[in-house]
């Protein structure tokens, strides 16, 4: 009976060790055949930290990512400002769009969750100058323009916004900046040819944009991508970087995809698996 | 509202429902301890209370939880956020009881701003709770608002709700 108990734990300790075997993937992609471990907003949906909270980005970097994926808006006063949605409702204790209002006006702004936590809605800067070495981490700004007028003017506002943070910080080697619209890549092409530049798009309107304006990669939602679309894109010299990955099972899917960078927002499981 | 007049009120009521019970049973258990999902301790906190006072159906309990988000902090250090909810509790009712509540709730959620850590902010609670009078199995529901202090001047109020488990003895 002694010897079936000693049995038992030694099947039960094999199991254990082999749950904890690292699984090696055969990663084959534009990013040195590794896949570049980003979190969303920093620690991604559905942690305690609201997304693009100095918290959250912190958190994520120090727990050993590649680097993070951070919302940036402008706003009425040209302060580039860290926030996902268009509207401040719901989501904060302030009302309106960051882009309608100045940054005194938003200054005081707090997230709603969690209960008692009030993290603040910050400006760009406040984030940087809290990381000690900004240029060992990769950094994609999903830059927000919504549908506000989008003339030339506020083009080069915006882009020359973003310039002075990244010479401010001197990690023009380590940013994406990622764009919707085309006037943004044709400015900023202009201006600094030499950043990389990702279109937030769907596949195929995606690959035709990135050809016809030269861009690093395509940002896509996870769920609108194949393995074999992945490689055609890399083929064309095309990087991908998907988000939309909320979930352990859409982490593995797209390591899976040979994507090169992950925007995901279960990130600790992401490090787990890939570091 | 301004938030020191609340924490008087507060107060005041608590000693007002002291008053107002007169003592009619030294039977009737003493102590609880429950876990509530949600409620004043933000999405979860462990608890003691202890009966007051006593008067026919209506019980006066003094609350005290616990809570915490994070046990690490942003750097990645062990360095907890601190909840801590207190509450003055009165229940009508024998087991079946209708439950109302308000307290203040002393926050410390850690944070790269350090002076933004420490809050306080208000609670209220009403709602239904089972519990007996010889003890064991204690229930409660209820809907739990916050009055947010936003450290401008003004105030929010967040809406909540929460459930607890435990058991009295």
């Amino acid at each position: 009976m002694r010897h079936v108990k000693h049995i038992a734990l030694f099947i039960l300790l094999l199991l254990v060790i082999g749950s904890c075997k690292k699984e090696n993937y055969d990663i084959n992609n534009l990013n040195n055949n590794k896949i570049g471990i980003i979190g969303h907003g920093g620690m991604g949906e559905g942690n305690n930290y609201p997304i693009n909270s100095q918290e959250s980005i912190l958190k994520c970097l120090n727990l050993g990512a590649t680097g993070c994926e951070i919302d940036i808006q402008m706003t009425k006063d040209c302060v580039l400002v860290a926030f996902h949605d268009e509207q401040l409702n719901g989501y904060t204790n302030n009302t309106g769009r960051v882009y309608d209002l100045t940054w005194n006006e938003i200054r005081n702004t707090t997230y709603s969750g969690p209960l008692y936590s009030k993290y603040k809605v910050v400006p760009l800067v406040a984030i940087f100058d809290e990381i000690d070495t900004p240029q060992q981490y990769t950094y994609f700004f999903d830059c927000k323009n919504f549908d506000q007028d989008i003339s030339a003017v506020y083009v080069n506002t915006f882009n020359n916004a973003l310039l002075s943070l990244i010479n401010q910080y001197s990690i023009s080697n380590n940013v994406n900046l990622e764009f919707k619209k085309t006037e943004f890549f044709n400015d900023m092409q202009q201006k600094r040819p030499d950043l990389k530049l990702f279109v937030n798009s769907d596949f195929n309107q995606g690959i035709e944009i990135a050809e016809q304006w030269g861009l690093t990669g395509i940002s896509i939602n996870s769920k609108n991508i194949t393995f074999d679309q992945v490689s055609a894109a890399h083929e064309h010299g095309i990087m991908i970087a998907s988000w939309g990955v909320d979930s352990k099972e859409k982490n593995l899917e797209n390591i899976k995809k040979n994507v090169d960078f992950i925007q995901t927002d279960r990130l600790k499981h992401l490090i787990k698996i890939l570091k | 509202m301004n938030f020191k007049t609340l924490f008087v009120i507060t107060i005041v009521l608590g000693l007002s429902l002291n008053a107002i019970s007169q003592k009619d049973s030294t039977d009737f258990i003493k102590n609880n301890i429950y876990a509530e999902f949600g409620g004043i301790g933000g999405y979860g906190s462990i608890n003691y209370e202890r009966l007051i006072d006593k008067k026919s159906y209506f019980k006066v309990f003094g609350r005290i939880g616990l809570s915490t988000y994070n046990l690490k902090d942003y750097q990645n250090n062990f360095n907890p956020d601190i909840i801590v909810p207190l509450a003055m509790n009165a229940c009508l009712g024998n087991e079946h009881n209708l439950e109302l509540g308000l307290g203040p709730t002393f926050s410390r959620i850690v944070k790269v701003q350090e002076n933004q850590g420490e809050w306080l902010d208000f609670n209220f609670n009403v709602g239904y709770r089972y519990q007996k009078e010889s003890g064991g199995v204690l229930i409660r529901c209820g809907y739990t608002p916050v009055l947010e202090n936003n450290n401008t001047g003004s105030a929010t109020w967040r809406h909540w709700a929460g459930v607890s488990i435990g058991y009295a003895f």
